[in-house]
């Protein structure tokens, strides 16, 4: 309470003096308002008030707005408690200078998961369990945004802007971790991880104009930092479920024995980005722009890098023949570094494999150069040509976006890494009488090479039943998974959508519907049979019966069908 | 250890709906009052289709594993409504001074609860005194 009036007697004292500051020559307009808040929650607050404050107390808000010879200045301050707030501070001094200020804080209720649900099928512990360390804990967050940026023109060189802006986004408070041991039984663990994330973007960017286009040059510095980025955890110790002995420590990285360890680790993140935009407005008849961002980002924990080398060009005209023509193309490259990750290979320390490493026994190491998935060259396309019949009749227009991904390690089907997709529309559109506007469009979409994961499911392994898992002909896990057959997606290979628009309008009344039909699918490999469906509509009646009043009434339906394969290994182990 | 008999297969259905109704009006007289309402209620639900994923003849030469997946769909099932209503009136005694209210109220009942029943409401009051300077 001390914090919420020192901060409302802070707003006001601040408010005052610019009153002054505006003086009494040009235009000023500024209010303020002061009163009470209160809230009452009734059962759970996560889903009802998953963005709102509850409590009570006072609020306020000030604005000043006002234009002078000298430039204008607008102030905004809102104020309902120390987590739920607002400003805002734009000025301009005789356009010599230019600045804009928001900021902004909410909470956001993240809710408790009891984990109860592990409880559906197996109640005694023996296959899953789980332990609350902070069962009472209401895990949320406040997330606040500071943004600044202020330009600077100087007469004697109108054609130059130069800026810098500075972000500040912060989450602050409280989420739940969870680990999981696996070996005894599946033990879920749940701990409260305090959270003081902030990241910090500084940009400077300067920008040359002359009447024809302009050329601008900008860079970002970006800094992430987690001021808490894991929590200690001890993993549970590897024991036989029957026995309870510790027979399996040579099939596990981490159990009780290695002590306490760091998990729900989030990286602290630097990264930096370059961008240079040239437009111009006409050349040969046409509008063009061309950009190029480039930027590196790290991860500060391990240094490990990740490359981002992007391109863009457009054009556009327009026809005196009524044609008109726009083109955009992309090309960009992601480059990742390779990870090696050393597995933890520790030997057994009881029981038949005592003293010998899994790989020991099973000819087996699974220490691997990770090899990014994201690493690609790519190519966009996208052509869009209309042509205008006229008023009534309306304007015709064709697409055709054209994308093609080349990834440089990973295969999305068998012996595939190339993903090409091309998608063709056409769109009518038409005021066929006064007040009626209508529009109608068609696209399909054709992918080559959809993302599959290949063998992602399905395991044919048929084996002997072996009388404990010690024995050296036993299956071992890994071997189900060499066995899998099927590649499993969520990604089309080919879909369709209708797009239909209508509205109506008298002037003080309007009514307007719209309806988009999409379907899609992928069967392309090994026991894929995915498919989609999804349906939107909406339609919208506003009405202003006189100046004084005015009402609005809407629909909207939405519905999705969705159909993929489940595979489930037959076995018992 | 019994081993593996390879795999058994089927094709899920998973299916989603929602409808929204939106509806509000907005008041203004003689420089005087300002008025308005907004409510909106919408309902949505998801749902698995029953699925079967059997192994007869695995069961009967292993008579203590169960492929019994009769009520695994349920599990998946959302079933929630939100009504949500925000009502505001603003009274200027002049164009110096004004008083203003806001009304909001949200209820949301979660009637296929998923990890734990998130029902609940939420009801925000608030009163102010205006003036312009």
């Amino acid at each position: 309470m001390k914090t919420t009036l020192r901060l409302t007697l802070a707003l006001v004292l601040a408010a005052l003096p610019l009153t002054a500051v505006a003086g009494d020559d040009g235009d000023t307009e500024s209010h303020a308002a002061l009163g009470l808040w209160t809230t009452d929650v009734d059962g759970s607050p996560d889903m009802a008030a998953e963005y709102y404050d509850d409590g009570s107390g006072p609020l306020i808000d000030v604005t000043v707005n006002t234009h002078q010879n000298w430039g204008s200045l607008f102030l905004l301050g809102d104020f309902q408690s120390s987590n739920q707030n607002s400003a805002a501070l734009d000025f301009d001094i005789k356009r010599l200078v230019r600045s804009h200020t928001s900021w902004d804080k909410f909470v956001h209720r993240l809710g408790h998961d009891p984990m109860t649900n592990l409880e559906a099928t197996s109640f005694n512990g023996k296959v899953v369990q789980h332990t609350d360390f902070d069962p009472t804990t209401d895990y949320d967050i406040t997330y606040s945004d500071l943004f600044s940026r202020t330009e600077l023109q100087l007469p004697s060189l109108r054609a130059l802007t130069l800026g810098v802006d500075f972000r500040q986004q912060q989450r602050k408070g409280h989420t739940q971790a969870f680990t999981t041991s696996h070996c005894d039984t599946c033990h879920i663990k749940s701990q409260d991880h305090a959270l003081d994330q902030k990241t910090n973007d500084v940009t400077l960017d300067a920008k040359v104009a002359w009447h024809g286009g302009y050329v601008k040059g900008a860079f970002t510095s970006r800094e992430l930092k987690n001021g808490t980025p894991g929590v200690p955890v001890t993993f549970d110790d590897a024991l036989h479920p029957e026995l309870q002995l510790p027979l399996f420590d040579n099939r596990l990285q981490y159990d009780s024995d290695v002590g306490e360890v760091i998990a729900d680790l989030t990286p602290d993140i630097n990264k930096d980005t370059g961008r240079l935009d040239l437009a111009i407005n006409n050349l040969a008849g046409f509008a063009l722009t061309a950009n190029g961002v480039w930027s590196t980002t790290e991860n500060t924990y391990t240094g490990l890098e990740s490359d981002y080398a992007g391109y863009i060009l457009t054009a556009a005209k327009r026809f005196k023949s009524g044609l008109r023509l726009r083109w955009r193309g992309r090309v960009y490259s992601i480059e990742n570094d390779d990870v090696f990750v050393d597995v933890n290979d520790r030997p057994g320390i009881a029981g038949p494999q005592a003293g010998m490493t899994y790989e020991d026994v099973y000819g087996v190491n699974f220490d691997h150069t990770r090899l990014s998935a994201l690493n690609r060259d790519a190519f966009e396309s996208k052509l869009d040509a209309s042509y205008r019949f006229g008023r009534k009749a309306g304007t015709l227009r064709g697409i055709w976006d054209y994308d093609n991904v080349d990834r440089e390690h990973y295969e999305v089907l068998p012996g595939k890494k190339k993903t090409t997709t091309n998608i063709l529309g056409v769109t009518w559109r038409a005021r066929p009488a006064k007040g009626f506007k209508f529009e109608a469009g068609f696209r399909h979409a054709d992918i080559s090479n959809a993302f599959t994961l290949i063998d992602g499911a399905c395991s044919t392994l048929v084996s002997e039943p072996w009388p404990n898992p010690w024995n050296p002909d036993t299956p071992q896990y890994f071997e189900f998974q060499d066995e899998r057959i099927a590649e499993t997606t969520a990604s089309p290979s080919s879909w369709d959508k209708l797009d239909l628009r209508f509205a109506y309008s008298t002037g003080r009344t309007s009514l307007s519907a719209k309806y988009v039909y999409w379907d899609g699918d992928n069967s392309d490999g090994d026991l894929t049979d995915w498919s989609r469906t999804n349906q939107t509509a909406t339609v919208t009646l506003w009405s202003a019966p006189s100046d004084s009043w005015s009402w609005y009434a809407a629909f909207a339906w939405q519905d999705s069908e969705m159909e993929a394969p489940a595979c489930l290994p037959v076995f018992d182990g | 250890m019994g081993g593996q008999d390879g795999f058994t297969r089927d094709l899920l259905n998973y299916g989603s709906e929602s409808n929204s109704l939106l509806a509000g009006f907005k008041y203004q007289a003689n420089d005087k009052w300002d008025l308005g309402l907004d409510f909106s209620w919408t309902q949505a639900e998801a749902a698995l289709s029953p699925f079967e994923l059997s192994a007869p003849e695995y069961e009967a030469t292993h008579p203590t594993m169960s492929f019994d997946f009769s009520e695994s769909h349920t599990y998946s099932d959302l079933d929630s409504t939100r009504i949500d209503a925000d009502a505001w009136l603003k009274y200027s005694f002049n164009k110096g001074l004004w008083l203003r209210f806001r009304y909001h109220y949200i209820d949301y009942q979660d009637d296929a609860p998923y990890l734990y029943d998130t029902s609940g409401t939420f009801q925000y009051i608030a009163g102010a005194l205006g003036w312009v300077f």
